[in-house]
Protein backbone atom coordinates (compact mmCIF):
# COMPACT_ATOMS: atom_id res chain seq x y z
CA UNK A 1 0.00 0.00 0.00
CA UNK A 2 3.13 2.51 0.90
CA UNK A 3 4.72 1.35 -2.15
CA UNK A 4 1.42 1.78 -4.52
CA UNK A 5 0.83 5.58 -3.35
CA UNK A 6 4.12 6.45 -4.67
CA UNK A 7 2.15 6.13 -7.86
CA UNK A 8 0.44 9.30 -6.84
CA UNK A 9 2.93 11.90 -7.36
CA UNK A 10 3.98 10.30 -10.93
CA UNK A 11 0.62 10.38 -11.71
CA UNK A 12 -0.03 13.99 -10.84
CA UNK A 13 3.26 15.23 -12.90
CA UNK A 14 1.54 13.23 -16.19
CA UNK A 15 -1.39 14.56 -15.76
CA UNK A 16 0.10 18.38 -15.31
CA UNK A 17 2.22 17.66 -18.03
CA UNK A 18 -0.24 16.47 -20.84
CA UNK A 19 -3.02 19.24 -19.74
CA UNK A 20 0.06 22.02 -20.04
CA UNK A 21 1.00 20.60 -23.01
CA UNK A 22 -2.92 20.90 -24.70
CA UNK A 23 -3.55 16.78 -25.16
CA UNK A 24 -6.73 17.37 -22.96
CA UNK A 25 -7.94 19.79 -25.31
CA UNK A 26 -9.86 17.73 -28.37
CA UNK A 27 -8.53 20.73 -30.50
CA UNK A 28 -5.36 20.03 -29.90
CA UNK A 29 -5.25 16.59 -31.11
CA UNK A 30 -7.24 17.44 -34.17
CA UNK A 31 -5.20 19.27 -35.27
CA UNK A 32 -2.43 16.91 -35.09
CA UNK A 33 -4.74 14.46 -36.65
CA UNK A 34 -5.47 16.09 -39.91
CA UNK A 35 -1.69 16.50 -39.95
CA UNK A 36 -2.35 20.76 -39.45
CA UNK A 37 0.09 20.98 -36.62
CA UNK A 38 3.08 18.49 -35.49
CA UNK A 39 3.51 19.94 -32.49
CA UNK A 40 2.31 16.88 -30.55
CA UNK A 41 4.34 14.65 -32.58
CA UNK A 42 7.73 16.54 -31.59
CA UNK A 43 6.28 15.93 -28.45
CA UNK A 44 5.92 12.08 -28.26
CA UNK A 45 8.85 11.69 -30.17
CA UNK A 46 11.05 14.04 -27.80
CA UNK A 47 9.67 12.23 -25.04
CA UNK A 48 10.42 9.12 -26.66
CA UNK A 49 13.96 9.85 -27.53
CA UNK A 50 14.64 11.62 -23.77
CA UNK A 51 13.40 8.26 -22.16
CA UNK A 52 15.20 6.57 -24.41
CA UNK A 53 18.42 7.40 -23.77
CA UNK A 54 17.82 7.97 -19.62
CA UNK A 55 16.48 4.43 -19.41
CA UNK A 56 19.67 2.97 -21.11
CA UNK A 57 22.22 5.76 -18.84
CA UNK A 58 20.23 4.56 -15.89
CA UNK A 59 20.27 0.20 -16.50
CA UNK A 60 23.91 0.90 -17.72
CA UNK A 61 24.80 2.33 -14.83
CA UNK A 62 23.97 -0.69 -12.81
CA UNK A 63 21.05 1.14 -10.82
CA UNK A 64 18.34 -0.17 -8.90
CA UNK A 65 15.26 0.42 -8.16
CA UNK A 66 14.63 3.65 -5.55
CA UNK A 67 11.78 1.82 -4.00
CA UNK A 68 12.85 -1.96 -3.69
CA UNK A 69 16.68 -2.36 -4.85
CA UNK A 70 15.65 -4.61 -7.51
CA UNK A 71 18.07 -3.96 -10.54
CA UNK A 72 16.86 -1.56 -13.19
CA UNK A 73 15.68 -4.02 -16.27
CA UNK A 74 12.59 -4.18 -18.58
CA UNK A 75 11.76 -7.03 -21.49
CA UNK A 76 10.83 -6.26 -24.87
CA UNK A 77 7.37 -7.47 -26.19
CA UNK A 78 7.42 -8.95 -29.34
CA UNK A 79 4.67 -8.75 -32.07
CA UNK A 80 1.45 -10.03 -31.73
CA UNK A 81 -1.77 -10.05 -34.01
CA UNK A 82 -3.51 -8.66 -31.05
CA UNK A 83 -1.26 -5.50 -31.30
CA UNK A 84 -2.63 -4.70 -34.61
CA UNK A 85 -5.58 -5.15 -34.37
CA UNK A 86 -6.17 -3.36 -30.87
CA UNK A 87 -4.32 -0.30 -31.88
CA UNK A 88 -6.53 -0.33 -35.11
CA UNK A 89 -9.30 0.02 -33.19
CA UNK A 90 -7.71 1.79 -30.95
CA UNK A 91 -6.50 4.54 -33.56
CA UNK A 92 -10.61 5.04 -34.75
CA UNK A 93 -11.39 5.78 -31.36
CA UNK A 94 -9.18 8.04 -30.89
CA UNK A 95 -10.07 9.95 -33.76
CA UNK A 96 -13.48 10.27 -33.44
CA UNK A 97 -13.36 10.95 -29.91
CA UNK A 98 -9.82 13.06 -30.04
CA UNK A 99 -8.71 12.00 -26.48
CA UNK A 100 -6.71 8.60 -25.15
CA UNK A 101 -6.40 7.10 -21.84
CA UNK A 102 -4.06 9.47 -20.10
CA UNK A 103 -5.95 13.08 -21.32
CA UNK A 104 -9.10 10.75 -20.20
CA UNK A 105 -7.75 10.87 -16.84
CA UNK A 106 -6.95 14.58 -16.88
CA UNK A 107 -10.07 15.71 -18.50
CA UNK A 108 -12.02 14.07 -15.59
CA UNK A 109 -10.02 15.45 -12.91
CA UNK A 110 -10.81 18.47 -14.68
CA UNK A 111 -14.27 17.64 -15.30
CA UNK A 112 -14.19 19.10 -19.15
CA UNK A 113 -13.97 17.44 -22.31
CA UNK A 114 -12.88 21.06 -23.97
CA UNK A 115 -9.49 21.47 -22.30
CA UNK A 116 -7.66 24.86 -21.67
CA UNK A 117 -7.40 26.41 -25.22
CA UNK A 118 -10.99 26.52 -25.72
CA UNK A 119 -11.09 27.44 -22.11
CA UNK A 120 -8.50 30.77 -23.04
CA UNK A 121 -10.63 33.01 -21.59
CA UNK A 122 -12.16 31.15 -18.73
CA UNK A 123 -10.45 33.22 -16.33
CA UNK A 124 -11.21 36.34 -17.84
CA UNK A 125 -15.04 35.44 -18.05
CA UNK B 1 -3.53 29.70 -20.93
CA UNK B 2 -1.23 29.06 -23.75
CA UNK B 3 -0.15 25.40 -24.27
CA UNK B 4 3.78 24.51 -23.06
CA UNK B 5 5.70 23.96 -26.35
CA UNK B 6 6.36 20.49 -27.05
CA UNK B 7 10.14 20.91 -26.66
CA UNK B 8 8.98 21.51 -23.02
CA UNK B 9 6.68 19.34 -22.22
CA UNK B 10 7.92 16.18 -24.48
CA UNK B 11 11.45 16.05 -22.43
CA UNK B 12 9.80 16.37 -19.29
CA UNK B 13 7.54 13.52 -20.11
CA UNK B 14 10.43 11.61 -20.83
CA UNK B 15 12.22 12.12 -17.44
CA UNK B 16 9.49 11.19 -15.73
CA UNK B 17 9.65 7.95 -17.79
CA UNK B 18 13.32 6.97 -16.68
CA UNK B 19 12.46 8.51 -13.62
CA UNK B 20 9.35 6.19 -12.47
CA UNK B 21 11.45 3.27 -14.07
CA UNK B 22 14.50 4.58 -11.62
CA UNK B 23 12.33 4.73 -8.64
CA UNK B 24 9.80 1.88 -9.62
CA UNK B 25 11.53 -0.15 -11.91
CA UNK B 26 7.71 0.11 -13.81
CA UNK B 27 7.30 1.58 -17.62
CA UNK B 28 4.83 4.44 -17.59
CA UNK B 29 2.03 4.25 -19.16
CA UNK B 30 -1.74 5.26 -18.39
CA UNK B 31 -3.83 2.25 -19.09
CA UNK B 32 -2.75 0.54 -16.60
CA UNK B 33 -4.45 2.31 -14.38
CA UNK B 34 -7.29 1.79 -16.44
CA UNK B 35 -6.97 -2.04 -16.16
CA UNK B 36 -6.46 -1.84 -12.24
CA UNK B 37 -9.22 0.17 -11.80
CA UNK B 38 -12.05 -2.74 -13.29
CA UNK B 39 -10.08 -5.13 -11.47
CA UNK B 40 -10.47 -3.28 -8.41
CA UNK B 41 -14.21 -2.18 -9.14
CA UNK B 42 -14.69 -5.86 -9.22
CA UNK B 43 -12.77 -6.70 -5.97
CA UNK B 44 -12.82 -3.53 -3.82
CA UNK B 45 -11.39 -5.67 -1.07
CA UNK B 46 -7.81 -6.03 -2.77
CA UNK B 47 -4.91 -3.55 -2.04
CA UNK B 48 -5.34 -0.79 -4.71
CA UNK B 49 -2.40 -1.58 -6.71
CA UNK B 50 0.38 1.68 -8.13
CA UNK B 51 -1.11 1.80 -11.29
CA UNK B 52 -4.49 2.90 -9.61
CA UNK B 53 -2.77 5.17 -7.99
CA UNK B 54 -0.59 6.61 -10.89
CA UNK B 55 -4.36 6.94 -12.52
CA UNK B 56 -5.73 8.67 -9.52
CA UNK B 57 -2.56 11.42 -10.07
CA UNK B 58 -3.50 12.01 -13.73
CA UNK B 59 -6.82 12.99 -12.30
CA UNK B 60 -5.64 15.02 -9.77
CA UNK B 61 -2.86 16.63 -12.06
CA UNK B 62 -5.48 17.82 -14.30
CA UNK B 63 -7.50 19.24 -11.85
CA UNK B 64 -4.87 20.84 -10.09
CA UNK B 65 -3.80 22.17 -13.45
CA UNK B 66 -7.11 23.27 -14.52
CA UNK B 67 -6.99 24.99 -10.74
CA UNK B 68 -3.70 26.52 -10.55
CA UNK B 69 -4.09 28.40 -14.12
CA UNK B 70 -7.99 29.42 -13.33
CA UNK B 71 -9.46 27.51 -16.19
CA UNK B 72 -11.71 24.83 -14.27
CA UNK B 73 -14.89 24.75 -16.88
CA UNK B 74 -16.54 21.77 -16.11
CA UNK B 75 -18.68 20.82 -18.93
CA UNK B 76 -19.16 18.76 -21.55
CA UNK B 77 -18.05 20.77 -24.25
CA UNK B 78 -15.99 19.49 -27.00
CA UNK B 79 -16.21 22.05 -30.03
CA UNK B 80 -14.26 19.86 -32.57
CA UNK B 81 -16.86 17.23 -31.79
CA UNK B 82 -19.93 19.55 -31.56
CA UNK B 83 -18.74 20.98 -35.02
CA UNK B 84 -19.33 17.73 -36.89
CA UNK B 85 -21.75 16.58 -35.36
CA UNK B 86 -24.12 19.70 -35.04
CA UNK B 87 -23.97 20.75 -31.94
CA UNK B 88 -26.30 18.69 -29.66
CA UNK B 89 -24.82 17.79 -26.53
CA UNK B 90 -26.53 13.98 -26.33
CA UNK B 91 -24.74 13.49 -29.52
CA UNK B 92 -21.47 14.56 -27.88
CA UNK B 93 -21.99 12.28 -25.42
CA UNK B 94 -23.09 9.37 -27.18
CA UNK B 95 -20.18 9.22 -29.50
CA UNK B 96 -17.69 10.05 -27.00
CA UNK B 97 -19.50 6.82 -25.64
CA UNK B 98 -18.98 4.27 -28.18
CA UNK B 99 -15.65 6.00 -28.96
CA UNK B 100 -14.68 5.57 -25.58
CA UNK B 101 -15.48 1.87 -25.54
CA UNK B 102 -12.83 1.47 -28.63
CA UNK B 103 -10.51 3.15 -27.29
CA UNK B 104 -10.67 1.04 -23.92
CA UNK B 105 -11.20 -2.41 -25.49
CA UNK B 106 -9.10 -1.36 -28.79
CA UNK B 107 -6.37 -0.21 -25.89
CA UNK B 108 -6.62 -3.10 -24.20
CA UNK B 109 -6.35 -5.78 -26.66
CA UNK B 110 -3.01 -4.13 -27.78
CA UNK B 111 -1.84 -4.21 -24.25
CA UNK B 112 -1.31 -0.15 -24.22
CA UNK B 113 -2.03 2.99 -25.12
CA UNK B 114 -0.23 6.33 -26.51
CA UNK B 115 1.76 6.42 -23.40
CA UNK B 116 2.36 3.14 -22.86
CA UNK B 117 3.53 1.83 -26.34
CA UNK B 118 3.88 5.25 -27.87
CA UNK B 119 6.48 6.91 -25.76
CA UNK B 120 7.73 4.39 -22.73
CA UNK B 121 7.59 1.10 -25.06
CA UNK B 122 9.25 2.74 -27.91
CA UNK B 123 11.87 4.20 -25.53
CA UNK B 124 12.50 0.73 -24.04
CA UNK B 125 12.75 -0.85 -27.71
CA UNK B 126 9.84 -3.07 -27.43
CA UNK B 127 8.57 -4.71 -31.20
CA UNK B 128 5.30 -4.62 -29.89
CA UNK B 129 5.27 -1.19 -29.03
CA UNK B 130 6.67 0.20 -32.61
CA UNK B 131 3.90 -1.95 -34.10
CA UNK B 132 1.31 -0.79 -32.10
CA UNK B 133 2.19 3.22 -32.33
CA UNK B 134 2.84 2.79 -36.38
CA UNK B 135 -0.85 1.57 -36.34
CA UNK B 136 -2.57 3.37 -34.20
CA UNK B 137 -0.96 6.45 -36.04
CA UNK B 138 -1.99 5.14 -39.22
CA UNK B 139 -5.17 4.56 -38.08
CA UNK B 140 -5.91 7.20 -36.34
CA UNK B 141 -4.43 10.07 -38.93
CA UNK B 142 -6.51 8.41 -41.38
CA UNK B 143 -9.64 8.15 -39.65
CA UNK B 144 -9.49 12.44 -38.92
CA UNK B 145 -8.55 12.92 -42.33
CA UNK B 146 -11.98 10.15 -43.28
CA UNK B 147 -14.33 12.52 -40.90
CA UNK B 148 -13.11 16.08 -42.28
CA UNK B 149 -13.39 15.10 -45.89
CA UNK B 150 -17.18 13.25 -44.32
CA UNK B 151 -18.35 16.60 -42.61
CA UNK B 152 -16.78 18.59 -45.17
CA UNK B 153 -14.49 20.63 -43.22
CA UNK B 154 -10.57 21.36 -44.24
Amino acid sequence: MRTALIGLPFGVAFGALLSWAGLSDPGVVEDMLVLRSFDVFMLMGSAMVVAAIGTRLLRRAGGRSLVDGTPITWTPTAVTRSHVVGSALFGVGWAVALTCPGPIAAQIGAATSRGSRRASACSAA
Amino acid sequence: MTHGPWWMVGPAIGLLVVLMLWTLNKPLGALGGWVDLEAWLRRPSTAPTWRLFFLLGVMGGGLVFALATGCFAPGVANAPLAARLGGGTAAIVLTSLVAGGAIGFGARVASGCTSGHGISGTALGSPASFVSCATFMGVAVATAHAIAWLSGGA
